[in-house]
């Protein structure tokens, strides 16, 4: 059905609200989002948007969406966008909505969240293709449970494009800015043609047997480059996001929900991203946002541990926050306090001692005051003040 | 208001369709229907046909806005042209030239206020269709000319080869 926008909205019980949509979603759509949005009252912690109804969807709808997401954002109130047309979820996969909003399809559940790990934070909604990109760690690339070649196959070339337009906007990039980013200071004609060997090495390894023309993976048109829409049904990088965020959001209302959610981003994990390229300069500021995550929610789940008295857990937890990042000082304390509070006292001297040189090798400087005064306490047999600890974990972690 | 030159029924390959359309977003509903229309009739899927609707709405709601800036004296025109390969769009405005962006909005820029919540017009252009081109209508400052071109499916992606470098 087309014409205005028509928003019916049902609260539920449980602080939800849905706003069913019928009509366009088109320029003067976005204004009825939001006086809808306005007569929300500021207690509605999740709102759905359901899409089976809505006829078009074109530039001026999408900008109404985005202001509402602006203003969801502000209540910190969660969206979903479901019963999405598959046209609709190609074009909010294409502007980045995947990235902020739950995005369901038809035939997916409704109310349950998805799982992060199968249902590719909301892309699943969109996707037609097969392809799944694993990045966190050596690239490992799947289709419908066929192994495809790893980082030791793809060349080096075609591996550093595929993770170049995985991490634009729309998976799309300038003809232009690619050659940029692979040859820098290269001459733009030979770099033209490095790009167009490099094309076709890439599409050798994404693209089924065969496949010509729409079918491939990757679009080129007017100077862009784009992995198709729908051709990635699962990207780890973005699920990992997705996880931590939805965890933050959950972490004071759902403390468990929140754990589960950082368990599986830690698990979605596996090394730095684009781990075959450390080198690659486009991929140096994604990877410092992965890494600051995953010890974000390894020292969330630390505490999560400590609070269940899990000590030997909430430990685990600490060393792999400190190997990937070894100049914690607060979390090399917190570990040095457990080890003492579970008798391991030599190993609180040796976190004490990794601390240190971990300080002197990537800082040039010492521990401080507290981290000097937590290992003369260790160090004089004195017990460690557990509750002080936690106060001090759930105030920084 | 519209005027067209040219029948949907005796539209046929290596023909020509022109609809002069006044520049308001009020009448860009009637040209859009008639794009899909023409999708359809040029054999393509009824999903396809409604990007060809999408994509001229854009290109549309463009001319009207930042080529004839708003002004509603100015015309817009929509040429039709169906072809073997498939089906090219143009749409012209009288404003002064644009340069249209090689690269879509960052939507977290957009969230965070930083830039305008806008920008997605060519961005969903590109996604719909097999090819974008911008290009001066006449002399200097004498408006602007989008074409959209749409293959059928099957068609060799000439876009893909042709332009690689």
């Amino acid at each position: 059905m087309s014409g205005a926008l028509r928003i019916d909205t049902r609260l539920p019980a449980g602080g939800g609200a849905t706003w069913t949509l019928a009509g366009d979603l088109v320029s003067a759509s976005a204004d009825a989002l939001m006086e809808a949005w306005e007569n929300l009252g500021p207690e509605v912690s999740g709102l759905v948007l359901d899409f089976g109804a809505v006829h078009r969807l074109d530039s001026a709808g999408i900008s109404g969406l985005i202001r509402l997401l602006q203003a969801a954002r502000g209540r910190d109130c969660d969206l979903t966008f479901e019963r999405l047309p598959g046209r609709h979820a190609q074009v909010l996969e294409l502007v980045g909505f995947a990235r902020h909003v739950t995005l369901r399809g038809p035939g997916e559940g409704q109310g349950a969240p998805a799982d992060p790990e199968t249902a590719g934070a909301g892309v699943a909604a969109a996707a037609t293709g097969d392809l799944r990109i694993a990045a966190l760690g050596p690239l490992v690339i799947t289709r419908a449970g066929e192994d495809r070649p790893g980082a030791g196959t793809v060349r080096r070339r075609a591996r550093q494009l595929l993770g170049y337009l995985l991490l634009q906007v729309g998976y799309t990039a300038s003809r232009e800015a690619a050659c940029a980013a692979l040859w820098p200071g290269a001459d733009p004609d030979a770099a033209r043609v490095n790009l167009r060997a490099t094309l076709h090495d890439l599409r050798r390894i994404l693209d089924r047997p065969g496949a010509e023309g729409a079918e491939s993976a990757i679009r080129g048109s007017n100077g862009a480059l784009a992995l198709r829409s729908g051709a990635v049904a699962w990207f780890d990088l973005p699920v990992f996001h997705s996880s931590l965020r939805a965890a933050g959001r959950l972490r004071d209302a759902d403390p468990l929900s929140a754990a589960e959610r950082y368990r599986a981003a830690v698990r979605i994990y596996r090394g730095e991203l684009f781990a075959d390229d450390p080198d690659f300069d486009p991929f140096a500021g994604p990877r410092e946002e992965a890494r600051r995550g995953l010890t974000l929610a390894l020292r969330r789940l630390a505490l999560a541990a400590f609070e269940e008295g899990d000590l030997d857990t909430s430990v685990a937890y600490l060393l792999r926050a400190l190997a990937v990042d070894p100049v914690q000082e607060d979390a090399a304390r917190w570990l040095m306090l457990l080890h003492a509070a579970t008798g391991r006292q030599a190993e609180a001297v040796r976190a004490y001692r990794r601390l240190r040189v971990a300080m002197a090798q990537e800082l040039q400087t010492k521990p401080g005051r507290e981290a000097e005064m937590t290992y003369a306490e260790i160090a004089s047999g004195r017990p460690p003040r557990l509750a002080q600890l936690a106060r001090e974990m759930r105030e920084r972690a | 208001m519209y005027r067209a030159r040219g029948a949907v029924n005796t539209l046929a390959p290596g023909g020509r369709l022109v609809v002069e359309m006044t520049s308001h977003a009020g009448w860009v509903g009637g040209v859009t229907a008639l794009a899909e229309e023409l999708g359809l009739a040029a054999g393509m899927p009824p999903a396809r046909a409604e990007g060809v609707a999408a994509a001229t709405r854009e290109a549309c709601l463009n001319a009207i806005e930042h080529g004839n800036g708003g002004g509603t004296t100015q015309p817009v025109l929509v040429r039709f042209e169906p072809s073997t390969e498939g089906l090219t769009v143009t749409v012209e405005d009288d404003g002064p030239r644009f340069n249209p962006p090689q690269a879509p909005p960052v939507l977290e820029e957009q969230i965070d206020g930083k830039t305008p919540a806008r920008g997605w017009g060519f961005p969903l252009m590109r996604h719909l269709s097999d090819r974008v081109e911008v290009r001066p209508r006449g002399g200097p400052a004498s408006g602007n000319a989008v074409r959209l071109t749409f293959l059928h499916e099957g068609h060799p992606p000439a876009v893909e080869a042709v332009t690689a470098g």
